[in-house]
C-alpha cells in the first residue's frame, strides 16, 4: 500500500514547483546577504573606523596619557619604574582593544538583529501574499464542490489574474457546466414530454452518459 | 586629637627652630629667598585688571560649550582628540554654564538647558557604583570607558559643580536633578571599612589600594560625605585624616604630598575657607602660604630653570615635555622640571591676586602666541626647553573659572557655602566660624 503511494516524480506541476522553489531561493538569498553584508560591513567598518591611523594614534597617547594620570597619584618611587609605565600602558591598550572590538560585535549584533527582525516581517507579509495565491483558489474550488454537492449547477469558478491553477478552471467549469446542461436537459424532458414511453427512453440513453459506484 | 597636627605653639616654635636650621646650613652668600623678604600685599584689582580677568575667565568658558557633548553634556577631558569625557571636567562644566549664563555669555535658557541635559545624563545614563561615577566615560553613551575607576575625587568635583549650578537654578527641575545625584551617593562605601575614604573602586580589582589619608584636594570629598543626610560618613572622621606640617623658608604650610598647587585649591574654588578655622588651622590662609611658597621655590630654583622667575611660576599638575606629572613645589615631593601651568596662578587669583595676576599679564604679553588661544590659556610651557602645550585640559578650565568667578565677586563661595549640606558638615566637622579674612 506506501509502496503503491510512492511518489515517484517529484516534479508534478514543474513550473509551480520551480516559481517556489525560486520563491524560497530568493527569500533564504536576501536574508543571507543582509546578514553577510551587516556582519561584514558592521564589524570590518567598524575595524577600519576604530582603528584608524588617526584613532590608533589618538588611543595610544590617551593610554599613556591615563597611565600618566594614574602614576600622578602613586610615590615617586613607583613613578619612575619604566618596566611598570610599559606594563600598565600595554594593559590600557590592550584592554582598550578589546573593549573596542566588544563594542563593535555587540553593535553589529544588534544592528544584525533588528535587520533580521524586519526581514522576518517582510518575508512573514510575503508569505501571506505567496500563500493567498494558492489558498484563493483553493478556497474558490471549494465552495464550487459544496454548490454542486448542494445541487447549484450554476455556480462557476472565476480565479484572479495571477492566482495559481488557473488552468484548472476551464476543466472544472466545463465540468460543472456538462453537469448543469445534462441535469438541465432531463428536467426539460421531464417538463414537456407527455409520452412515459418517450420519456424513460430520454432519461434512460441521457443517464447512460453517467457511471457512478452503484452501477454493475 | 587629630595625628601630627602640632597646636599653635608647637608650631610656631617649629617654624622658628626649621628657619634656624634653615639658615644655619645655607652660607651667608647663597641667594636664598626667604617668606619674610616677599610678603604678600594687600592688592585691590583696578577695573583694567577686572576687565582683563573677566576676559581671561569669558575665553576660558568656551571650552565647556565646545568640548561637551550635545547630547549627554559630557565633557572631554582634553581638547585632544580622541579624549573621553572626565566626571570631574563635567562637574566644572555645569558650574561654568552657570557662571557663563550670569554674565550673559550665553542665554539662560540655553544654560538652564545645557545643565538639565547633563544632569539628566549623569542621573539616568552614566554608570556609576553606588552613585560614584566612573572617572572617564564615553561622551557620546556615557558608559565607562577606558577601565577607569568609580571615583571619589571626581565624583565629588562632579556633584560640587551640579550643586553649584543648581544655586543658580534654585526652584528649577536642576536644582531636584542635583540634589538627587548628590543623595545617591553612598560616602560610608566607599570607606571600605577604613577611617579613610578610598581614591576608587573598579569592577575588576576592587578598591584601589590608595586612601585620601592626608590633607590634598580631598577635603571636597570629606564635605560633601560628611554633610550628606542619605549615605554620610561619620563626622568623627574629619580629623583622622593626616595634615602634615612643614615649613618651607619661612612659610608653615599643612601640605600634600605632591606639594601641586592644585591641591590646595581645588576644593577651595568652591569652599570658601576665609572664615573657617579647623583648630587652628585655616586652610585659605595655608592656600595663600602654599601659592607664595611655591613661588618662592621657583624664585630659588631659577639657576636651575630659566622659565622659572617673580613673573613664571606656578608648578602644579598638568602636561610637561614629558607627560602628564604632578608637578610641585616644597613642601612635598617637588617634582619639577621647569614646566609651569598658568593655571597655577590664575587658580591662586583669589589667595594671592597680586602676584598671581602678575604672571598672568606678563604671560599674556610675552607669549600671547603660543600660550594663549580660543579657550584661554593653553595649559603648560617650559621655556628652557622651548615646549609649549597644545592642549586645554577640562579641570584646569574649571579651576581657572572658578578662580575668577571667585576673586572678582565671591559669587561662587557665597552660593556654595549656603548649601544646607555644606552647613551641616561645617557644623558636625566643628570648623570655628570666625571673621578672619586673610590678607
Amino acid at each position: 500500500m506506501q509502496a503503491k503511494n510512492r511518489r515517484r516524480h517529484f516534479f508534478i506541476k514543474k513550473p509551480l514547483q520551480l516559481r517556489y522553489m525560486a520563491y524560497f531561493l530568493l527569500i533564504l538569498t536576501i536574508v543571507l546577504v543582509t546578514t553577510l553584508v551587516s556582519v561584514y560591513y558592521g564589524i570590518w567598518g567598524g575595524i577600519l573606523k576604530e582603528f584608524s591611523n588617526d584613532n590608533v594614534q589618538n588611543i595610544i597617547s590617551t593610554a599613556v596619557r591615563i597611565q600618566e594620570y594614574d602614576a600622578a597619584r602613586t610615590s615617586p618611587e613607583e613613578r619612575n619604574l619604566q618596566s611598570l609605565r610599559l606594563f600598565k600602558e600595554t594593559e590600557l591598550l590592550s584592554n582598550q582593544q578589546r573593549d573596542i572590538c566588544s563594542r563593535i560585535l555587540i553593535s553589529t549584533n544588534r544592528d544584525i538583529l533588528i535587520k533580521i527582525v524586519f526581514l522576518m516581517f517582510l518575508i512573514g507579509w510575503g508569505s501571506i501574499f505567496l500563500s493567498h495565491k494558492i489558498a484563493g483558489p483553493l478556497y474558490r474550488f471549494e465552495r464550487c464542490f459544496d454548490d454542486v454537492t448542494q445541487g447549484k449547477l450554476n455556480t462557476r469558478v472565476h480565479l484572479r489574474r495571477f492566482d495559481e491553477a488557473r488552468e484548472l478552471v476551464p476543466i472544472l467549469n466545463q465540468m460543472v457546466e456538462t453537469l448543469d446542461k445534462s441535469v438541465h436537459h432531463m428536467k426539460k424532458l421531464l417538463r414537456e414530454t407527455s409520452d412515459p414511453e418517450k420519456l424513460r427512453h430520454e432519461l434512460r440513453s441521457e443517464l447512460a452518459k453517467y457511471e457512478t459506484t452503484g452501477d454493475k | 586629637m587629630r595625628p601630627l597636627v602640632i597646636n599653635k605653639f608647637l608650631r610656631s616654635t617649629a617654624s622658628a627652630v626649621i628657619t634656624a636650621v634653615l639658615l644655619t646650613l645655607t652660607a651667608p652668600g647663597a641667594a636664598i629667598v626667604r617668606a619674610q623678604d616677599i610678603q604678600p600685599e594687600n592688592y585691590t584689582l583696578t577695573q583694567d585688571d577686572e576687565t582683563f580677568l573677566r576676559n581671561i575667565e569669558k575665553d576660558t568658558v568656551q571650552y565647556f560649550l565646545r568640548y561637551s557633548d550635545v547630547e549627554t553634556g559630557l565633557t572631554r577631558d582634553s581638547s585632544k582628540p580622541g579624549s573621553p569625557a572626565s566626571v570631574a571636567a563635567t562637574g566644572f562644566s555645569l558650574a561654568s554654564l552657570a557662571i557663563a549664563a550670569e554674565h550673559g555669555w550665553i542665554s539662560k535658557k540655553e544654560a538652564a538647558s545645557r545643565i538639565e541635559r547633563t544632569l539628566i545624563t549623569l542621573k539616568n545614563r552614566a554608570e556609576h557604583k553606588n552613585g560614584f561615577f566612573y572617572h572617564f566615560l564615553d561622551p557620546k553613551t556615557a558608559k565607562r570607558t577606558w577601565r577607569s575607576e568609580a571615583s571619589s575625587v571626581d565624583t565629588a568635583i562632579c556633584v560640587a559643580g551640579a550643586l553649584l549650578a543648581a544655586q543658580y537654578f534654585k526652584g528649577t527641575q536642576i536644582e531636584i536633578l542635583a540634589h538627587q545625584i548628590y543623595k545617591r551617593i553612598n560616602w560610608a562605601w566607599m570607606l571600605n571599612g577604613s577611617d579613610f575614604v578610598c581614591m576608587g573602586w573598579t569592577p575588576e580589582g576592587g578598591f584601589l589600594p590608595y586612601y585620601w589619608d592626608v590633607y590634598s584636594e580631598h577635603i571636597i570629598i570629606q564635605a560633601l560625605a560628611i554633610g550628606s543626610t542619605s549615605y554620610p560618613i561619620p563626622a568623627r572622621l574629619w580629623e583622622r585624616w593626616m595634615r602634615h606640617e612643614e615649613n618651607y623658608n619661612g612659610y608653615m604650610i599643612v601640605f600634600a604630598p605632591s606639594g601641586s598647587l592644585f591641591t590646595y585649591q581645588m576644593a577651595q574654588a568652591f569652599i570658601d575657607f576665609q572664615n573657617l578655622h579647623d583648630d587652628g588651622i585655616n586652610y585659605s590662609v595655608n592656600s595663600r602660604d602654599a601659592t607664595l611658597a611655591n613661588r618662592l621655590f621657583c624664585i630659588n630654583n631659577m639657576d636651575k630653570y630659566a622659565g622659572y622667575s617673580e613673573k613664571t611660576w606656578g608648578l602644579t599638575a598638568c602636561v610637561g615635555p614629558n607627560g602628564y606629572k604632578a608637578y610641585g613645589a616644597k613642601p612635598g615631593n617637588a617634582l619639577h622640571d621647569g614646566t609651569i601651568a598658568p593655571y597655577g596662578s590664575a587658580s591662586s587669583l583669589p589667595f594671592t591676586p597680586k602676584e598671581s595676576l602678575e604672571v598672568l599679564r606678563y604671560l599674556y604679553g610675552s607669549y600671547k602666541e603660543k600660550l594663549y588661544g580660543r579657550y584661554g590659556f593653553l595649559d603648560s610651557f617650559n621655556l628652557d626647553k622651548n615646549w609649549w602645550a597644545d592642549e586645554y585640559l577640562g579641570i584646569d578650565q574649571g579651576l581657572t573659572v572658578l578662580a575668577i568667578e571667585n576673586t572678582l565677586g565671591r559669587e561662587v563661595w557665597k552660593k556654595f557655602m549656603e548649601l544646607e549640606c555644606i552647613q551641616r558638615w561645617i557644623e558636625l566637622a566643628r570648623l570655628n566660624k570666625k571673621n578672619n579674612h586673610p590678607a
